[in-house]
C-alpha cells in the first residue's frame, strides 16, 4: 500500500489522486466513523486504502480514549480539605455587588469588633492582633495556648465569625458584660461594614 | 437538591461562602477533569496534582470569576494551564506503564508489543506541542466538541479544527513504526 503518511514514501500529499482531503478523512476516522462511506469512497479505491490505513493506525489511540479513567476516591476529600482551610484562613470578606466586589480585611473587621466591644461596660480590655496595651499583651501570653493569634476573625464568603477574648472588670456580672458586647459588635459591623451574618463568640479570659 | 442545580447558581452560591454549593462543582467536574489532565500530563499522580491545583485555584479565584463565561470554560482553562506548566517544569522521564496493559488476552509476544505500541503512542502524545496536544487530547479523550475546546482555549473553533488535524497526523506518523 503506498502511504500518504509514511517517512520513505512519496513526498506528503494534502490530497489523495481523486482530489479528497487526508485531513477530511482523518477526522472522519478518528471521529469513529470510518466505516460510514460517502458514495464517492465506496467507488475510489484512494479513499478506501487510505481510511482503511487510518483506521488501524488510528485503533490504539480509540482504544486508549475508551480506556476508563476515574479519578482517585480520595481526590474530592483532598480538594474539600484544602478549600476548607483556605475557607477557614480567608483574610477579607467578600461582598458582591452587581458593579463590582467590596472586600473588607479581616484586619478591618477584627478592628471594628475591638473598638466597639472595648466601649462596652465592665469591659478592661479586648484582645486581638492589633492590640499592644500591657494588659492585652499580657493576657494574650496567658492565653497563646487556646487561641490562634489570627483566629479573631473567621470568614467564609459573606459569612463572618468574630472569636473575641475579653478581661472584664471585676465586679460586672459576666453574662451582662458578654451581651451588650455582642449586641455592640453586631451593631457596629452592621452599620460600618454592612455585614449581616455575624456571630460574635467570646471568651473571657481574665478578671482584673 | 443542591445537585440538580446548575453552575452559575452553585457558583453564586460557592462565591457567598456556601462550600457545599462548591462541593457539588467538584464533585460535578472532577471526572472529566481528571481524564483531561492524565491524557494532558501522561502521568496520573501528576494528573490528581493538577486536578486538586486547579480546583484550588478556582475557590480562590471565585471572587475574580466574572461570571460572563460558563464555569466550566473558565475551570478547564485551569485544568489545561495547570497540566501544560507542570509539563513544562519537569525533566525527561520515562512514561508511566499502567500495570493493566501488561496483561493482554492472546500470546505474551503480543502483549509485549501491545504494552510497547501504547507506551510509544503516550509519549507521542506527551511530544506534540502544547497548542496541539492540548486541543487534541480535550477532543479525543475528554468529550469536548470543538466549539467547547475553542472556548477553553481562547481560540477559533477552526483554528482549534486545524491544531487537531495536525496533531491527528502527527500521531499517525508515529504509529507507523507499530503497524
Amino acid at each position: 500500500m503506498t502511504s500518504r503518511l509514511g517517512r520513505g514514501g512519496p513526498p506528503q500529499a494534502d490530497r489523495l489522486p481523486c482530489g479528497r482531503h487526508v485531513d477530511d478523512l482523518i477526522e472522519q476516522v478518528a471521529e469513529g466513523h470510518g466505516g460510514d462511506l460517502t458514495e464517492h469512497q465506496r467507488a475510489c479505491t484512494h479513499c478506501r486504502a487510505f481510511l482503511a490505513e487510518t483506521a488501524t493506525l488510528w485503533e490504539p489511540v480509540s482504544a486508549l480514549a475508551h480506556e476508563e479513567l476515574r479519578p482517585p476516591a480520595d481526590l474530592f476529600d483532598k480538594v474539600i480539605t484544602r478549600v476548607r482551610e483556605l475557607a477557614a484562613d480567608a483574610w477579607f470578606v467578600l461582598l458582591p455587588n452587581d458593579a463590582g466586589a467590596t472586600r473588607i480585611a479581616a484586619r478591618a473587621l477584627a478592628g471594628i469588633a475591638q473598638a466597639s466591644a472595648a466601649r462596652a461596660a465592665g469591659v478592661r480590655a479586648v484582645l486581638g492582633r492589633s492590640s499592644h496595651t500591657p494588659l492585652a499583651t499580657a493576657a494574650a501570653a496567658a492565653t497563646r495556648s487556646h487561641r490562634q493569634p489570627d483566629s479573631a476573625v473567621g470568614i467564609a464568603g459573606t459569612q463572618v465569625v468574630i472569636d473575641l477574648a475579653l478581661v472584664t472588670r471585676y465586679g460586672a456580672r459576666i453574662p451582662d458584660v458578654a451581651d451588650d458586647v455582642r449586641g455592640r459588635v453586631l451593631r457596629a459591623l452592621r452599620a460600618l461594614a454592612g455585614l449581616r451574618h455575624v456571630r460574635v463568640d467570646i471568651t473571657v479570659d481574665d478578671v482584673r | 437538591m443542591i445537585e440538580e442545580q446548575d453552575d452559575a447558581y452553585l457558583v453564586s452560591r460557592a462565591r457567598e461562602g456556601y462550600l457545599e454549593a462548591f462541593e457539588t462543582l467538584v464533585r460535578r467536574h472532577q471526572g472529566r477533569a481528571y481524564r483531561l489532565a492524565v491524557r494532558l500530563t501522561g502521568d496520573s499522580h501528576e494528573a490528581e496534582d493538577a486536578v486538586q491545583e486547579a480546583f484550588v485555584d478556582a475557590w480562590r479565584g471565585l471572587p475574580q470569576f466574572a461570571g460572563d463565561a460558563a464555569f466550566g470554560t473558565w475551570f478547564y482553562r485551569i485544568v489545561v494551564n495547570r497540566c501544560i506548566g507542570m509539563a513544562r517544569r519537569r525533566k525527561p522521564r520515562p512514561i508511566e506503564i499502567v500495570p493493566d496493559t501488561l496483561v493482554a488476552d492472546g500470546h505474551p509476544g503480543q502483549a509485549v508489543e501491545q504494552q510497547a505500541r501504547d507506551e510509544a503512542l503516550r509519549r507521542a502524545i506527551q511530544q506534540l506541542p502544547s497548542e496541539l496536544r492540548a486541543p487534541l487530547v480535550m477532543v479525543t479523550f475528554a468529550d469536548f466538541t470543538y466549539e467547547e475546546a475553542a472556548a477553553v482555549l481562547h481560540i477559533n473553533p477552526s483554528t482549534v479544527r486545524g491544531r487537531i488535524a495536525r496533531a491527528r497526523k502527527s500521531l499517525l506518523e508515529q504509529m507507523r513504526e507499530w503497524a
